[in-house]
């Protein structure tokens, strides 16, 4: 399972502010300036992944829901 | 014409007795909005009784007032139960009202504010009970009718926001009888299935009672019981119903409820953009400030000029021997002086200088100096010491 991207987005968040606080040593900036960029360039993906899907949920006769795509 | 007149009193009292003999008049229910509502401090209650087109002077007694169940004001629609009767006095007709309640919306709305201040006292409207809205929710549920523009500005909105968000509808009735019961059932549902990050819960624009299903107290409890976060968006912006107070986040309409909902993804991507900018601009910061540490140790005088140190104290070293040699000298010049002094001084007092006058110094042969004549036998033989030499003598008596 990919990670989630409101996860994603709230770690780069943290890896900035932690930048931005400056007490790290260079060894630790450079390490979580390249998982940072990693994170961010994962969001972009999954922003650029535009799958479109809506669903509406159809409960059965024996109380399970199935989807049933809308049309647009 | 003169004897046949009656005094308005007695006119007044007639049509009052008349009046009294109409059995209708004596029962009769009658409509309309309570305006001009003064309550008196004996605690009779005056109005006028209105529709669109005539007016009906009313009071309400004190012991009657005393058992409503409501504080009537002025715009309230009622019903009003009583007796139609003329006040002599004034000469008009009004009617003696024995009890009022209230006419349809008005009834609805009293039950609205009743039910508001209920479970705003049981704390469900609490701020501290409301649930975070999440930035990024990619999996929306939405609960409205099927059928209509909600639903299609909802997925609109969305879609144009951010065309990678997932749109679950629970269909569901908005109003009308079951609504609530279906309402509830569908909070309940995405609760169970879990499977959206925020619930919009809306409906169009309505009279009071369209809306109604949105003021029931099971719709409340359903959404303060909700885990996933509930958006109300109910009506128009100036319409505000139960569930709004109780959900998590209030929208003015279904669109406005699809903006808090569903973050714009152009914004997003200029966000992790700027984030990336500033972490290389970090990281690049950190990079200088690291190569400016090493430059000032590189530049520290012991790098730059090793020898600086063992230098300074060669020089040292030179001047303490400089000072040295100075102090030793000066001894030496000083003790020279002294001896220049002592050898003049020694000069003056030297027996040299007699000798030169004429005298001698008698010496024996092993050069014992011989002061007395008694000293001396005949034929002994001396040395005299001249001054420029020694000659031996002989004693001759």
């Amino acid at each position: 399972m990919e990670k989630k991207f409101e996860q994603a987005i709230a770690e780069l968040e943290d890896i900035v502010k932690q930048l931005q606080n400056g007490d790290l040593t260079l060894d630790e900036s450079m390490d979580k300036f390249k998982i940072g960029v990693e994170l961010a360039n994962h969001c972009n993906k999954q922003l650029q992944e535009a799958e479109k899907s809506i669903t509406m949920l159809v409960e059965q006769s024996d109380g399970t829901m199935i989807r049933q795509e809308i049309d647009t | 014409m003169q004897t046949n007149a009656i005094t308005v009193t007695q006119l007044n009292k007639y049509v009052k007795e008349k009046l009294a003999t109409d059995e209708y008049l004596q029962n009769v229910l009658v409509k309309g909005e309570l305006s001009n509502l003064k309550v008196h401090y004996t605690g009779h209650i005056y109005f006028t009784l209105k529709d669109e087109n005539s007016l009906l002077k009313g009071v309400m007694f004190k012991a009657y007032a005393g058992n409503l169940k409501f504080k009537p004001e002025d715009g309230m629609s009622v019903i009003i139960f009583g007796t139609v009767s003329v006040f002599e006095r004034d000469g008009i007709y009004q009617i003696y009202c024995k009890d009022m309640m209230l006419d349809g919306v008005g009834v609805l709305y009293a039950k609205y504010e009743e039910l508001k201040k209920k479970l705003e006292a049981q704390g469900m409207f609490n701020v501290s009970h409301k649930k975070k809205i999440p930035t990024y929710a990619s999996e929306i549920g939405v609960i409205t009718s099927q059928t209509g523009s909600v639903i299609r500005d909802i997925i609109n909105v969305s879609l144009r926001r951010n065309p990678n968000v997932h749109i679950n509808l629970i269909p569901s009735a908005v109003q009308g009888e079951g609504a609530k019961e279906q309402i509830v059932r569908a909070i309940k549902k995405f609760n169970e299935l879990n499977n959206v990050d925020v619930i919009i819960l809306a409906r169009g624009g309505g009279s009071l009672e369209d809306l109604w299903p949105f003021n029931e107290e099971i719709v409340a409890q359903a959404i303060y019981d909700s885990q996933i976060p509930v958006i109300s968006a109910v009506g128009h912006e100036t319409d505000f119903s139960i569930s709004d107070f109780v959900a998590d986040l209030r929208a003015p309409t279904p669109s406005a409820a699809a903006e808090l909902a569903v973050a714009d993804v152009n914004e997003t991507k200029w966000k992790i953009e700027n984030y990336k900018n500033n972490m290389k601009i970090l990281l690049t910061k950190k990079l200088n400030e690291m190569k400016h540490r090493f430059d000032r140790v590189k530049l520290s005088p012991v790098f730059e000029n090793p020898l600086s140190n063992i230098q300074t104290k060669q020089q040292i070293l030179d001047n303490d021997i400089k000072n040295l040699s100075y102090a030793i000298e000066k001894i030496y010049s000083n003790n020279k002086t002294r001896f220049v002094e002592l050898t003049s001084i020694l000069d003056s007092i030297s027996p040299l200088k007699t000798l030169q006058r004429g005298y001698t110094v008698t010496q024996s042969l092993e050069g014992k100096i011989i002061k007395k004549s008694l000293d001396v036998n005949k034929s002994d033989k001396l040395k005299l010491q001249f001054v420029d030499g020694t000659r031996l003598v002989e004693v001759l008596d």
